[in-house]
């Protein structure tokens, strides 16, 4: 869990909402990278938008913000999937799983280490259902456990482990055809 | 693949040989950032540099918009209760003014009373003096007024001095200024005279009113200001007060010159100074008026 925290989380919070831009950019660096390849995995080209108003969100209720490291990933993340709500409404589509024909499009030109980890997001996600695939992000890129998962989508710890784990069975059987 | 085992594969503890492909991309996707992620950082820290400005910002304008409502609250508080206060103490005031003015000679009222509301009037001659030709009583003999200094008769054309000089009160302070014991005064004369009107003798109401100290000293005080006891009563009640001295008052039908503030001369009708109420002494003369008033002063009844 240490990969997705911040273990003087408390400490980094209060310089933050005290307008520590340092502290800000400790926030920002931790979280920002699962949340735009989740955004990324969903949307597509327009997951850096969306996580741009997410942070300004989280800029503006920054300082009014109470709680632990959980649930200010847990704000972060499921501000970004009201946005990306939004953006489906917007845009009358329905979310897509980011196929490997797109990541060539997602990475630009970025760099190798980027495309690896565009490819392996969007391998984590083929063939999944919506649900599925939304599911594994979160626990794989949000860091949560199966019951902080129920808690952002509205679902029951037991309902989350259940869809997770024929998500990764299916996930590892196609793997193993690749293979 | 057991439930856990997978668990073990999302929390990176695998390391069997047949998750190894898929904890590997796990791995892989959950790599720490790449500066290509990182690009727009600083955009987002200049959101959160103007969110903080705009948050001080805002907090001093909220802070500045309450200031009024705080000094408004305040101007408020004091109102009410400053004016509880002078409330209260105005009624202690009144209270103490009338429960304790029965007692006190109207000579010493202003010296043992400094402070109390009753109107002070400034010594002067011509107060005293000419008070007692408003006074006159159908009988010819002194009435018996308060000021007790209306020896002389002679003076029927002088000129009323009384009339607002020296005093500190004026008309529009009645309800502030005068004493409260007027009000009862005024009230039970003008009762008196509402009786009177229908009565073919005097009252005992009205025979015991105006034989009260407290009913000469206000007879004193409308005299010292010009005026007739109905005129003193009307102003102070708010409300007319019957006069004896129109013509068709039950008790009265001599007609009536005088002004009620003093300044006029008085007419002799019939040997008497009709300046003054007929007010004769002796119930049942002249229709029993019973001289209850006369030109704003008491006469004294038999």
């Amino acid at each position: 869990m240490s990969q997705f925290g911040i273990e003087d989380f408390p400490e980094i919070l209060q310089r933050a909402q005290r307008g520590d831009e340092a502290a800000f950019r400790v926030i920002y660096r931790t979280y920002h990278p699962g949340l735009l390849r989740f955004l990324r995995s969903r949307l597509g080209a327009d997951a850096e938008d969306v996580a741009a108003e997410v942070w300004v969100s989280v800029t503006k209720g920054l300082s009014k913000f109470v709680g632990d490291e959980i649930d200010f990933r847990a704000w972060i993340f499921a501000t970004g999937r009201r946005r990306m709500i939004d953006l489906y409404r917007r845009r009358a589509v329905r979310p897509q799983i980011a196929q490997e024909a797109d990541v060539q499009e997602l990475s630009g030109i970025a760099p190798s280490e980027q495309l690896e980890i565009d490819e392996a997001v969007a391998a984590l996600v083929e063939g999944l259902t919506e649900e599925q695939a939304e599911i594994v992000l979160l626990r794989v890129l949000g860091g949560f456990s199966a019951k902080e998962v129920g808690d952002l989508l509205g679902k029951s710890e037991a309902s989350i482990r259940v869809t997770q784990h024929r998500a990764l069975a299916k996930l590892a059987e196609h793997l193993k055809d690749k293979a | 693949m057991d439930p856990d085992e997978f668990e073990n594969i999302l929390n990176g503890d695998s390391d069997t040989a047949s998750e190894t492909h898929l904890a590997r991309l796990i791995r892989t996707a959950q790599a720490p950032a790449t500066t290509h992620e990182l690009a727009a950082e600083d955009l987002a820290v200049a959101a959160f540099r103007r969110s903080v400005v705009l948050g001080s910002a805002q907090r001093r304008r909220v802070f500045s918009r309450l200031t009024p409502l705080k000094v408004a609250a305040a101007a408020a508080a004091f109102v009410v209760v400053g004016g509880g206060f002078t409330a209260a103490l105005t009624h202690a005031f009144a209270r103490s003014g009338a429960t304790t003015r029965p007692s006190v000679s109207p000579a010493t009222q202003p010296k043992t009373q400094p402070n109390s509301p009753r109107p002070q009037i400034a010594p002067s001659k011509e107060n005293n003096g000419p008070a007692g030709q408003q006074v006159p009583s159908a009988s010819e003999q002194p009435t018996n007024v308060a000021s007790g200094q209306n020896k002389s008769k002679k003076n029927s054309k002088g000129k009323h001095n009384g009339q607002g000089k020296g005093m500190l009160v004026t008309p529009g302070q009645v309800g502030s200024a005068m004493p409260t014991s007027y009000h009862g005064l005024c009230l039970s004369y003008s009762k008196a005279l509402t009786d009177l009107q229908g009565a073919s003798a005097p009252t005992t109401r009205a025979s015991k009113l105006q034989t009260s100290k407290q009913f000469l000293q206000l007879a004193e005080s409308a005299l010292n200001r010009g005026m007739t006891v109905p005129e003193f009563c009307s102003m102070i009640l708010g409300t007319k007060v019957p006069n004896p001295s129109v013509p068709g008052f039950g008790l009265n039908s001599s007609a009536s010159t005088g002004d009620g503030n003093g300044s006029g001369s008085s007419s002799k009708t019939g040997g008497q100074p009709t300046g003054a109420r007929p007010g004769p002494s002796g119930s049942g003369n002249n229709g029993g008026g019973g001289g209850i008033v006369s030109a704003g002063v008491p006469a004294k009844l038999p």
